[in-house]
C-alpha cells in the first residue's frame, strides 16, 4: 500500500473511524465491509489469524450500529475493528492460545477487556495468531504456523503478539490487542513498525487473559498511532473486581491530554529524558543503534534534556525473568489436562497417570514444555531458595534501580530490541539466544512500570526499528504525551510497506 | 548446578509430561545451558535483609460479599468435556 | 477387638493384630501414645472461597460450577469476605493469635478433583497460630495453626472409570492443626467433640462428620514411656465418626506397639480405617513423595487483617460453650454436668432456655433440665429431629411442664402426654382436656379410693403392719390403677400413710 489515498476516504486510524462514525459520515457496517475484505484477502498469506468469521463481524457491526443513535456518547471506539490475540477469551469463540491443547476449546465467558471494548463500540475482527501460550519472541512457537512480517515475508513479526502486530502493520485492522509478559507487545510492535503499549502492572484487568506469568502479564493496545493507543488505553484501564491484582485507582483519561496537544506544535520542553547506559552495551546491533541514536537527537531537538543514568542490576533481568515467569507458568498450565476441556490423548486404554502425561506431552509444543520444566525445577524442593526466592530478590533490586532513576528523570529511552526483525528459523534452535533478544523489554515487566514502543526509523536493511519509552508506575500519561510529541515531529507511522495492499 | 538425566526425569514426572529418551536428552542439554546462564544470580548480593519477603507488601487483597451468583449452565459445562457421563467428567479409574 | 478405658494396664486383644501373636498386655504401661489432630472444617458461607457459586449441598453434580472453580483458562480468584470473618471468629474462640499479614499459596499436584492442578491454600504465613483448647480431663491442647484453603471436588469410582463432580471444589475450608499434645484416645475424642461444638456455636460450620463438613485426621506415634524422642508417626485419614476415631486410635497404638515389641521400626504411612474389621491399613501410595512446590499465589494480594476488623468480629461473637455452661450453672442453678450436656449444642441450649421462659417459674429449672436432657433428648436422638426446629417445640414442652408444675397432671401422666405429643402431635392442654387427664387433688375423692383399696386388701394390710414395708408400693399401685393414674401422688401417699397408721394404732 503506497499511501493512504488507496484506502477509502476516511483515515485508517481508530480515532478517525470513531469520529466519522459518530458524526454520521460512515456506517459501521461499511467500515466493517472494508476491513472484512482486506482481512479475507491478506490474512492467510501472513497467517495473522487463527479465527476469522466475516459473518460474525457483520452481526457485531449491525448491533453496534443499532446502539449508535442513543449511546454514541459512551462509544469512543464506535465501529473500530479490533483483532484479539488468541490468548484472550471471547465468549463463544474458539480460544486456542495457538496451542494444540486448546484446539477445540470455546471460551465460555468474555474477558473484562472485551466487555469494556464492546461497550465502547468496538467490533472484534477474529483471533490473532501468537506464540503458544504467549511464550516466545518470534511467533515461531505457534502450533498453527509462524506469522510473516508484512515488511519482509521471510522474517518474523516478533512475538509473542506477532499476529496482532502483523495485522495492524498490514492494515487488517487499526487496532489489535496483545499481551506483554517480557516484551510481547513492544518487541513485535518494533519489528512491525507500529505502536505497542504495555501498561503499569494492574492497570488493565487480566481477567480472561490466559495466564502465563501472572505477576508480569498485561493486556495492551497495538495501534498505528499514539493517539489510538491512548484512546484504547482509556477504555481498557481501570479497576476490575474480577481481578484481585488490578489497581484501585487505575482509570485513565490520557486521550484528553493528546487532544490538547493536537492544537499546537507538541514538544518535549522541560522533559528530563534518561538513557540507561546498560541498554546500549553489548548485543546491540550497530545499524539499530544508529537509528536509535538519531531518534534521541530528535528528542533533544524537541527540547528534552538528556541525562545518562545507570540501572546496575539490569544485567540480571533475563535470568530473573526466566525463573519467575516460567515458575508461574508451570503452575498456570497445570490445569491443561484434558479432563474438563481441551485436547485429550486418544488412546482409551491409558491409565489416568498416562492420560495426563500423554495429553500434555502431545498437546504442548516444545518451547512450552521447556518452560514448564524450567519453572517446575525452579520451584521444586531443594531448589526453591536458590532459584525462585533468589530471583524475587533480584526483581526487587531491578525495581529499585528504576525508582532511583525516575527520581532524576521523567522518562527513560532505549531501543525496544537489540536488532530488527530476524529471519524465520534464524534463532529458533537456540532458546537462550532468543531469550536474550528480550533484554531491553524484560526489565520493564519485572519492575511493573509502563512502557511503549514507537516506530523511530529503519535500519540498513530497510526494516523498522522501535524506540522504547519507559515511565514510572502510573506514568502512562507522561509516556503517551512524550511519545505523541516525538511521533508528531517524525511521522514514522505513516510509512507502509509498498508490497502489502 | 548439575543438570543430569535423573533430575530432568524427575522434573518431567512432577510436571506430568511424558518425554521420549531423545526429548529428555534435548531438554537436559537446554536446561543445562539456560540454568548455566541463570547461575549469575547466585553472585548477586542484595541489601534486602534476610527477613525480606516478596509477598507481604501492599494493600490487602480485595474481598467480595457472600452473595450467590448464577452458576454456569451444566450443559455448557459438559459441552467442552472430552469424556463425560451425564453431568460428571469421566476419567480412567483412579487407583487409590 | 476392644480396649478398656485408658489408664488400665491390660488390653484384651482378639484375632487380627499386625503380627497375630502378641496379646498386647501392658501396652500402655510400656508405651505412651503421642497424638496430633488435623481437622478440616467446611465453612457454611453461601458462596465458595474464590467465586460466587452456591455451596448448597445435595445439588446434582457440576450444577454449582463456573469457569473459576472449573479452572478454565484466564480466570482469577477473588476472596470471600464472609469466609475471612468466619476464620476470625474461630481464631478468637480458640484464643489464638491472628496475624496482621498472611499469604495465600499454591499447593501443586495433579488429581482429577483439583481443577487448576493446584490448591489455593496458606503455607508458611497462615492467618492464625498459637491457640488453645481445654479438655474435660484438664489437658490443654495447643493449636499450632489455622489456615484458610479451598476444598477439592469429589471423585466417584466405577469399574473402569472414575467420575468427577466439582460442586465441592472451591468451598471454603479452615484447617486446624494441633501440636502433638494428646496422650490418649479419650482426650482425642473429647478435643474433636469440643471443637465440633465450638464451630456449631460459632455458626461457621455444620460439624457433620458423615456429610464431610467436619473431617478429622489423626497423626499418631508411640514412644517408650520415659523416653523423650517422638516415634515415627502415621496419619489416619477418612474417619467419619467419633466412635471410629477412638477405635482407630486404639488399634493403631497396638499395631505400632506390636512392631516395636518385635524390634521393628514403624514406617511413616498414611492409613485408612476399616470400620467393619476395626483395623487400620496403609493407603495405597496416592501420596508417593509429593513435592508440592508451594509458592505465593500471584493472583491474590496478601491478606491484611486489622485490629478494627478483629474487634468488630469479637463484638458480634456468639456466646461460647464454656461461657454458656458457666452461665447456666449460675443462672439456673444447674450442676456442671447438666450445664455441660445442655450447652454442648447451641440450638439445644437455646431450646432449654426457651422452655424455661415458657414455664415461667411454675417448675424448677432442675425439672426442666431433667425433662430436656432425658425425655426430650431421647426422642431428639432416636427420631433424628432437627433441634433447631423440632416437632415438639419449646413452647409445647413448656406448656406441658407448666401443667405439671401447677399439679394439673401428675409426673407419670405428664410422661404419657409427652409420648402422645411425640407420636401423634397435639398440645398438652388439648390432650388433657380430651382425655380428662386432669389430676385429681380432691382430698375427699382420694380418701374414698384409698379407703376402698384398703378394704379390698386386708391380707396385705396385715403383712404390712407386721413389717413388710415394701407393700406400701402395692397399695399405691392399686390406688393408681383404680384412678387411672390421675390422682395426685403426693396426696395419695399422704392419705395412705395416714390411714395405714391409723390402722396400726388400732383404728
Amino acid at each position: 500500500m503506497s499511501s493512504e489515498t488507496s484506502l477509502t476516504p476516511w483515515s485508517p486510524t481508530a480515532a478517525g473511524i470513531a469520529h466519522d462514525v459518530r458524526a454520521g459520515n460512515i456506517a459501521i457496517t461499511d467500515v466493517a465491509e472494508h476491513y472484512i475484505k482486506r482481512t479475507e484477502t491478506l490474512h492467510k498469506g501472513l497467517n495473522t489469524h487463527l479465527q476469522f468469521d466475516g459473518n460474525d463481524v457483520r452481526r457485531q457491526a449491525k448491533a453496534q450500529q443499532a446502539r449508535l443513535k442513543s449511546e454514541s456518547a459512551t462509544m469512543p471506539l464506535a465501529g473500530v475493528p479490533i483483532v484479539v490475540k488468541d490468548n484472550i477469551c471471547v465468549s463463544g469463540v474458539r480460544t486456542t492460545c495457538a496451542s494444540k491443547i486448546l484446539e477445540n476449546y470455546t471460551a465460555t465467558y468474555d474477558a473484562t477487556v472485551i466487555n469494556r471494548l464492546r461497550a465502547a463500540g468496538a467490533v472484534f475482527f477474529g483471533k490473532a495468531n501468537c506464540d503458544e501460550f504467549a511464550m516466545g519472541s518470534s511467533n515461531e512457537n505457534s502450533a498453527y504456523g509462524p506469522v510473516k512480517n508484512p515488511w519482509d515475508l521471510a522474517r518474523v513479526p516478533g512475538g509473542s503478539s506477532g499476529g496482532s502486530a502483523a495485522a495492524v502493520a498490514a492494515d487488517l485492522a487499526p487496532v489489535a490487542l496483545g499481551s506483554d509478559t517480557g516484551g510481547s507487545i513492544r518487541q513485535p510492535a518494533a519489528f512491525c513498525g507500529i505502536v505497542g503499549l504495555k501498561t503499569t502492572y494492574g492497570r488493565v484487568s487480566r481477567y480472561g487473559l490466559v495466564a502465563f506469568g501472572s505477576s508480569l502479564d498485561q493486556i495492551g493496545p497495538m495501534t498505528r498511532t499514539v493517539e489510538d493507543s491512548a484512546l484504547v488505553f482509556d477504555v481498557l484501564a481501570g479497576f476490575d473486581p474480577h481481578d484481585s491484582t488490578s489497581l484501585a485507582n487505575g482509570a485513565a483519561e490520557s486521550s484528553k491530554l493528546i487532544a490538547k496537544m493536537q492544537s499546537g506544535k507538541p514538544d518535549l520542553k522541560g522533559m528530563r529524558v534518561g538513557i540507561a547506559k546498560e541498554f546500549f552495551e553489548e548485543g546491540l546491533d550497530a545499524s539499530t543503534a544508529k537509528v536509535v541514536e538519531a531518534a534521541i537527537d530528535e528528542i533533544k531537538k524537541l527540547g528534552a534534556s538528556i541525562k545518562t543514568v545507570s540501572l546496575p542490576h539490569i544485567k540480571y533481568s533475563v535470568a530473573t525473568y526466566y525463573i519467575l515467569a516460567t515458575a508461574e507458568a508451570s503452575a498456570n498450565l497445570a490445569r491443561f489436562d484434558g479432563i474438563r476441556y481441551g485436547y485429550r490423548a486418544k488412546d482409551k486404554s491409558l491409565s489416568l497417570k498416562d492420560l495426563y502425561r500423554t495429553t500434555r506431552a502431545e498437546g504442548f509444543g516444545r518451547e512450552v514444555k521447556q518452560r514448564i520444566m524450567l519453572g517446575t525445577f525452579a520451584l521444586s524442593s531443594g531448589y526453591y531458595d536458590a532459584y525462585y526466592a533468589k530471583a524475587n530478590r533480584a526483581r526487587a533490586m531491578i525495581a529499585e534501580d528504576y525508582r532511583k532513576a525516575f527520581s532524576e528523570v521523567d522518562l527513560l529511552v532505549s531501543p525496544t530490541a537489540p536488532t530488527s526483525a530476524f529471519k524465520i528459523g534464524e534463532k529458533s534452535n537456540d532458546p537462550l539466544a532468543m531469550y536474550l533478544s528480550d533484554i531491553c523489554t524484560i526489565p520493564v515487566n519485572l519492575a511493573g512500570i509502563p512502557a511503549i514502543s514507537i516506530p523511530c526509523g529503519f535500519d540498513g536493511a530497510g526494516l523498522p526499528v522501535g524506540l522504547q519509552l519507559m515511565a514510572p508506575l502510573m506514568g502512562e500519561e507522561k509516556l503517551l504525551t512524550g511519545a505523541y510529541a516525538y511521533e508528531h515531529a517524525t511521522q514514522w507511522h505513516r510509512q507502509r510497506h509498498p508490497k502489502i495492499g | 548446578m548439575k543438570i543430569d538425566r535423573a533430575l530432568v526425569t524427575r522434573v518431567a514426572e512432577l510436571a506430568n509430561l511424558k518425554l521420549t529418551d531423545g526429548e529428555l536428552t534435548h531438554y537436559e542439554a537446554q536446561m543445562a545451558k539456560i540454568l548455566g546462564y541463570v547461575e549469575q544470580l547466585s553472585g548477586l548480593e542484595d541489601k534486602l535483609g534476610k527477613d525480606w519477603r516478596s509477598d507481604t507488601a501492599g494493600s490487602s487483597t480485595p474481598e467480595r460479599p457472600d452473595n450467590v451468583q448464577p452458576s454456569m449452565a451444566v450443559d455448557a459445562v459438559m459441552a467442552q468435556a472430552p469424556a463425560s457421563s451425564g453431568s460428571v467428567f469421566q476419567v480412567p479409574r483412579i487407583i487409590e | 477387638m476392644s480396649m478398656p478405658p485408658s489408664g488400665t494396664a491390660s488390653v484384651t486383644q482378639k484375632s487380627g493384630s499386625a503380627s497375630g501373636a502378641k496379646s498386647g498386655d501392658g501396652v500402655l504401661d510400656r508405651y505412651e501414645p503421642v497424638i496430633g489432630l488435623e481437622v478440616h472444617c467446611q465453612l457454611k458461607t453461601k458462596t465458595k472461597l474464590f467465586c460466587s457459586c452456591s455451596t448448597k449441598f445435595g445439588v446434582l453434580p457440576n450444577h454449582n460450577t463456573c469457569p473459576i472453580c472449573l479452572g478454565h483458562p484466564g480466570v482469577l480468584p477473588v476472596l470471600n469476605k464472609e469466609a475471612v470473618d468466619y476464620a476470625i471468629r474461630l481464631a478468637l474462640a480458640l484464643d489464638a493469635e491472628i496475624h496482621e499479614t498472611s499469604v495465600f499459596a499454591r499447593k501443586q499436584y495433579f488429581y482429577p478433583d483439583l481443577p487448576k492442578g493446584y490448591q489455593i491454600t496458606q503455607y508458611d504465613l497462615p492467618y492464625c497460630t498459637d491457640g488453645k483448647l481445654k479438655l474435660s480431663s484438664g489437658t490443654v491442647v495447643r493449636i499450632m495453626r489455622i489456615h484458610m484453603e479451598e476444598d477439592a471436588g469429589k471423585n466417584v469410582h466405577g469399574e473402569a472409570s472414575s467420575y468427577v463432580d466439582l460442586n465441592r471444589a472451591g468451598i471454603p475450608l479452615l484447617e486446624i492443626v494441633t501440636h502433638a499434645d494428646l496422650r490418649n484416645p479419650e482426650d482425642a475424642a473429647d478435643y474433636l467433640k469440643r471443637l465440633r461444638s465450638l464451630v456449631r456455636h460459632l455458626d461457621i460450620c455444620d460439624g457433620n462428620l458423615e456429610e464431610g463438613s467436619f473431617r478429622c485426621d489423626v497423626n499418631i506415634s508411640i514412644r517408650k514411656r520415659g523416653v523423650e524422642k517422638f516415634g515415627t508417626r502415621c496419619e489416619i485419614k477418612n474417619l467419619n465418626s467419633f466412635k471410629n476415631i477412638e477405635r482407630a486410635i486404639r488399634y493403631e497404638i497396638i499395631r505400632q506397639a506390636d512392631i516395636l515389641d518385635h524390634g521393628g521400626t514403624v514406617t511413616q504411612q498414611t492409613m485408612q480405617f476399616d470400620a467393619a474389621s476395626g483395623k487400620t491399613s496403609a493407603m495405597r501410595s496416592k501420596e508417593e513423595s509429593h513435592d508440592y512446590r508451594y509458592f505465593p499465589e500471584p493472583d491474590l494480594r496478601p491478606l491484611k487483617i486489622t485490629k478494627t476488623r478483629i474487634d468488630a468480629v469479637r463484638e458480634g461473637l456468639a456466646e461460647l460453650p464454656e461461657a454458656m455452661a458457666k452461665r447456666f450453672q449460675a443462672q439456673f442453678g444447674l450442676s456442671e454436668y447438666d450445664a455441660t450436656v445442655l450447652t454442648a449444642d447451641r440450638d439445644f441450649a437455646h431450646f432449654f432456655e426457651a422452655v424455661v421462659r415458657r414455664v415461667n417459674g411454675s417448675v424448677s429449672h432442675k425439672i426442666v433440665a431433667n425433662w430436656v436432657t432425658s425425655e426430650f433428648l431421647r426422642e431428639l436422638n432416636v427420631r433424628e429431629w432437627d433441634v433447631a426446629n423440632p416437632p415438639v417445640t419449646a413452647d409445647m414442652l413448656g406448656e406441658l411442664l407448666e401443667l405439671l408444675g401447677r399439679e394439673v397432671v401428675s409426673g407419670r401422666i405428664a410422661k404419657t402426654i409427652f409420648e402422645e405429643m411425640v407420636e401423634k402431635g397435639g398440645t398438652a392442654g388439648s390432650i388433657v382436656q380430651r382425655d380428662g387427664l386432669t389430676q385429681i387433688s380432691d382430698v375427699g375423692a382420694i380418701r374414698a379410693v384409698v379407703s376402698q383399696v384398703l378394704s379390698e386388701s386386708t391380707t396385705q394390710i396385715e403383712q404390712y403392719l407386721l413389717g413388710k414395708d415394701k407393700l406400701f408400693g402395692f397399695f399405691v399401685g392399686q390406688v393408681m390403677k383404680k384412678c387411672e393414674g390421675k390422682m395426685n401422688p403426693g396426696l395419695v401417699n399422704d392419705t395412705l400413710k395416714e390411714m395405714l397408721n391409723a390402722r396400726r394404732a388400732g383404728g
